[in-house]
């Protein structure tokens, strides 16, 4: 044949492979195969399990339920439990649902994009029952029109009630209006292209959904997602150290933060915070119509030198924390170890906000390490207590959990794990010998997960530590990412899955898995009732227990029910304690309406509502008595010669002051030595 | 490792070289068991001699490589020998010990002792090798224990007289031999525990793991005063203090080393870390802000970290000197003892 013809061929087949790559659904069961290799305890693929997948993938791409309808979800009720006959080619699914979104897509658009003003403001009779209104598909399209409708004269109405003004006019709530509806048609547009705009874009979120109905671990990462989330944490020689993206609501939250960097060190920060406000000198940004990458590309401007969030913690609490831009030194020292005194006894104090090991893999430079540099240094100020914060802390390395554990006993095993093969692995402490021997006190709450719960659970164990704060957050498990290959041809993967292959097991084999682990001595005031844990998620992995137990030899038992004592006496009788139990009271009892009246008239009493209960979440009852807090004679920070790191220290010192349950804390491990010396 | 092994040989040893009074089958049946005692017992003592003498390497491993055929053969002979009156159980016992020497001097301790729960339960080599021997130790007790109620019970049923022989010399020898392992062992196991700990540490240190450092030195300090008490209780040998005087001073230089000079090192390595992030602010600030106060500030760091780095360096020039002064005497104190106490 003529060379031409050769070519155009050639040419052909080449766009037929892309095309095969990019415009086809990929076969879905080299994932599911993978899944069910690694995982711990692969759920069967019946209709239970493919229902599960088709209400987690409805909810991804339309977690509100505000773009398809009850029609359309009906016309996809065939698919509901039938899924696994539809892995090798999901198009069959696919391609339907993709179809019905994108058309309903448009008609929001449109009706976004229309200019008209379809709101009475004055005479609205329109109501938005908050206990339904993201709970219930419209019927039809109507119906989603008339959703929408109710959004944008919703944010109209906050809008005006936020302003001060009180002589409003027509002309005003117009452009409000529509100022609103361009609001929300870019927020709309900028979710939509990062990731619903292509069948390929379903299709990740219907591979992730397919990953976290085995459970809510497990999931599936595109090349570009994982890479996202490394690139932010820049290697630049400043910046603030925080990684910014978006979470299953939609709602931006913190990704990542840099250990040792300027954000890491206002130990205010955690990871899965949500941003509800981000502002510098020069603007406020608007989060519903900012994309990511605008917000990264801001935040890595040299010219910007400092940025106040606005976070909300897990438990709702909600905190306003300033960042300076500073160096982000990877080889500093990120832990900072502080000395508390009421002028009794010097007690330690060490705030680990998430188990970070170091980017080369260098056992030796991870947080085990840094946290043990600094008990010596505490050590050289002759502390006779320490306590160890880990609230809020996520998690993070395994092997930095077991390092420091390893910390405070002499030797012996620390945890154990076990795969679906079903042999278990006993951890030990790689080092013989105690860096720190003397009275330890642990800090947890509901926040603290994974690794903070290993450590917790074994310094429990061994009769070594007091554990205090609330019920931690019960996640057990261990994951780690494998490859996707499409097929065998493909030598590069596709892409990157996040598999829940292990479980932790304490040492008498059993497991905190959707329980938690339990303090010795619980010290609450009503927040720990309003996070949400491990148990409150489907499809986790249920708590079980191994036949295999660890050989070890604990320290002697510590007096648990007479320190427990000791300080329920001393909360009864501390007056901002009660202040602070009825305010968290208040907060839990209060109900918003949930019928928004959308009108003029009516909406101020429900705006001045939402007002009240934001102030109370925001609300902090100070500390009747704080503990004097000071930094030990070898503290990086102190000598940074630089007024901005000087001043963000005293922040830091002025916070942990004033923060009650690390008083109490204080107390408890002060009464501790008491009784240990007082037995000598 | 070697001189270790030897003890559990002699304890075997000495069972087989007993001289049998009375006639009969039986006696033929035992004497058929114990075909090859003698030689076993004369190259048992010819290796154990030639280690305790520290005779070259090329000349134990000879020795060894003999008592290993020795005992191969009798293996095979005792193999062959039937069942005396439908019971196998004496010549199994007898069969069973032959191997477990064999294993021993063969270094196959797997056959011996269950080395995976060993290394599952043991905290780290060094514990684990500690148990081995340990384990070991009291299996080839157990089995020899074994075999000599088996011989009892077999001289019971069939009228047999069992005397030890007391004049025998190569038995005599082995009893000396055993006794005089047995006390080195107890005290090599003492000063090895330190020994070892002291290593970990120093590799911690020139790996510049702070957390291990710490760690193993407070280790080092427990074990050599556990290992200084264990010695209290240990008295001299024949007369002869000089393994345990020596084994003594080594410990207390272990113990002056963690309780006294290894500290100052660990803090060396803060005030090091600790100077060169002053060292690093105080350049970067602008001449304009450097007020008297913080240039104060920098040239006591300056200082500190300066005579931080001399104590350092002493410390450590000090004890390479000492430890490997000491380390030699022990070895020259060891060998003198072993080569004294075995004739």
């Amino acid at each position: 044949m003529s060379l031409k013809k050769l070519l155009i061929i050639v040419f052909f087949l080449f766009f037929t492979r892309i095309g095969s790559v990019f415009s086809q659904c990929i076969d879905a069961r080299p994932l599911v195969e993978l899944i069910e290799s690694h995982h711990y305890h692969p759920a069967k693929k019946d209709s239970a399990l493919s229902t599960q997948i088709f209400n987690q993938f409805l909810k991804s791409i339309d977690p509100n339920r505000r773009i398809l309808t009850k029609e359309d979800i009906s016309s996809l009720e065939t698919y509901r439990t039938t899924l696994f006959s539809h892995l090798k080619s999901p198009c069959e699914f696919l391609k339907p649902v993709h179809k019905l979104f994108l058309k309903r897509h448009q008609t929001i658009v449109d009706y976004l994009s229309d200019e008209k003003i379809d709101v009475d403001f004055n005479n609205s009779n329109l109501l938005l029952n908050t206990a339904t209104f993201n709970k219930e598909y419209p019927k039809d399209e109507a119906e989603l029109i008339n959703k929408w409708r109710k959004i944008i004269a919703y944010r109209t109405l906050h809008q005006l009630a936020s302003t001060n003004d009180t002589i409003y006019s027509q002309a005003t709530t117009d452009s409000l209006f529509l100022i609103e509806k361009r609001k929300t048609l870019c927020s709309l547009e900028e979710s939509f292209s990062q990731e619903k705009e292509t069948l390929k874009q379903i299709e990740d979120l219907f591979f992730d959904a397919i990953a976290n109905a085995y459970d809510p671990h497990t999931s599936y990462f595109t090349i570009n997602k994982k890479e996202q989330f490394t690139e932010q944490l820049s290697k630049e020689a400043t910046g603030f150290g925080i990684a910014i993206g978006k979470n299953q609501d939609n709602e931006f939250r913190i990704v990542a933060i840099q250990p040792g960097s300027p954000a890491w060190n206002t130990q205010q920060l955690n990871v899965d915070d949500k941003i509800i406000a981000l502002k510098h000198a020069q603007k406020e940004f608007d989060l519903n119509c900012t994309s990511q990458q605008a917000i990264r590309n801001e935040l890595n401007d040299k010219a910007i030198n400092q940025i106040t969030i606005t976070i909300q913690k897990k438990d709702g609490k909600i905190e306003d924390v300033k960042i300076i831009r500073g160096k982000i030194d990877v080889e500093k020292n990120a832990i900072q170890g502080l000395i508390l005194n009421d002028n009794a006894k010097k007690i330690g104090y060490i705030a680990i906000p998430s188990f970070y090991t170091s980017w080369d893999n260098n056992v030796a430079n991870g947080c085990a390490n840094d946290v043990a540099k600094e008990i010596l240094k505490l050590k050289m100020s002759n502390i006779e207590g320490l306590i160890i914060d880990l609230r809020y802390n996520a998690g993070g390395s395994f092997i930095e959990a077991i390092n420091l554990a390893g910390i405070f006993i002499d030797f012996g095993p620390i945890s154990m794990t076990n795969t679906n093969e079903n042999q278990p692995d006993v951890h030990k402490d790689l080092n013989r010998g105690m860096a720190y021997s003397g009275p330890l006190t642990v800090l947890v709450n509901g926040g603290s997960a994974s690794a903070s719960e290993l450590f917790a659970a074994t310094m429990q164990d061994y009769n070594r530590a007091l554990i205090v704060g609330t019920t931690t957050y019960g996640k057990a498990s261990g994951q780690s990412f494998y490859p996707l290959f499409i097929n065998q041809n493909y030598k590069t993967p596709y892409a990157s899955v996040k598999i829940t292959g292990s479980v932790l097991y304490r040492l008498d084999g059993s497991s905190h898995q959707a329980e938690g682990v339990t303090p010795d001595i619980i010290i609450a005031d009503g927040w720990e009732n309003l996070i949400r844990k491990e148990s409150d998620y489907k499809h986790v992995l249920p708590n079980s227990t191994i036949d295999k137990k660890a050989k070890y030899t604990p320290f002697e038992e510590q007096p648990v029910s007479q320190l427990s004592e000791m300080s329920k006496l001393r909360l009864a009788n501390d007056s901002t304690h009660n202040e602070r139990i009825r305010h968290i009271q208040s907060i839990t009892d209060f109900e918003l309406d949930s019928i928004i009246p959308l009108s003029i008239a009516d909406f101020s009493e429900y705006f001045q509502q939402q007002n009240y209960l934001n102030a109370l979440y925001t609300k902090e009852i100070p500390v009747l008595k704080p503990i004097n807090v000071t930094n030990h004679s070898y503290d990086n920070r102190l000598f940074s010669f630089s007024e901005e790191e000087n001043n963000a220290n005293l922040t830091t010192l002025e916070h942990i002051k004033n923060d009650w349950q690390i008083n109490e804390a204080y107390s408890i491990t002060n009464d501790f030595i008491n009784l240990i010396n007082s037995s000598k | 490792m070697k001189k270790v092994n030897v003890i559990m040989l002699l304890i075997g040893a000495m069972l087989l070289n007993t001289a049998i009074y009375a006639g009969g089958n039986p006696v033929e049946y035992l004497n058929q068991l114990n075909a090859h005692h003698q030689e076993i017992a004369k190259k048992t003592l010819s290796y154990t001699t030639a280690v305790a003498k520290d005779k070259s390497g090329r000349k134990i491993d000879k020795k060894r490589t003999s008592l290993i055929a020795e005992i191969t053969n009798a293996i095979k002979e005792v193999k062959k020998v039937k069942d005396y009156e439908g019971d196998g159980s004496l010549r199994d016992s007898v069969l069973n010990y032959l191997e477990m020497n064999k294993s021993l001097l063969t270094n196959e301790y797997a056959k011996i002792v269950d080395l995976e729960a060993v290394a599952e339960e043991s905290y780290d080599m060094m514990e684990a090798y500690l148990r081995v021997q340990d384990e070991a130790n009291a299996k080839m007790q157990l089995a020899s224990e074994n075999l000599n109620d088996k011989v009892r019970e077999f001289a019971n049923t069939y009228d047999i007289k069992i005397v030890e022989n007391e004049d025998d010399k190569v038995s005599l020898k082995l009893k000396q031999a055993s006794r005089m392992w047995n006390y080195y062992n107890e005290i090599y196991l003492i000063f090895f525990k330190s020994f070892k700990q002291e290593a970990y540490f120093l590799d911690a240190l020139n790996r510049g793991d702070v957390n291990a450092m710490e760690q193993n030195n407070n280790s080092l300090a427990s074990f050599a005063n556990e290992g200084l008490e264990k010695l209290k209780k240990i008295k001299a040998f024949d007369g002869d203090n000089s393994l345990l005087e020596k084994c003594k001073e080594v410990l207390e230089f272990y113990k002056d080393q963690a309780e006294n000079k290894y500290p100052k090192m660990i803090a060396f390595n803060l005030k090091k870390e600790h100077f060169e992030n002053v060292k690093a602010a105080f350049d970067k600030m602008p001449k304009k802000k450097r007020t008297q106060a913080k240039v104060d500030e920098y040239n006591n760091a300056i200082n500190d970290y300066n005579s931080s780095i001399n104590e350092f360096n002493s410390i450590n020039e000090d004890a390479n000197k000492k430890r490997s002064k000491l380390l030699d005497k022990w070895n020259k104190t060891a060998s003198k003892f072993t080569s004294k106490h075995v004739k």
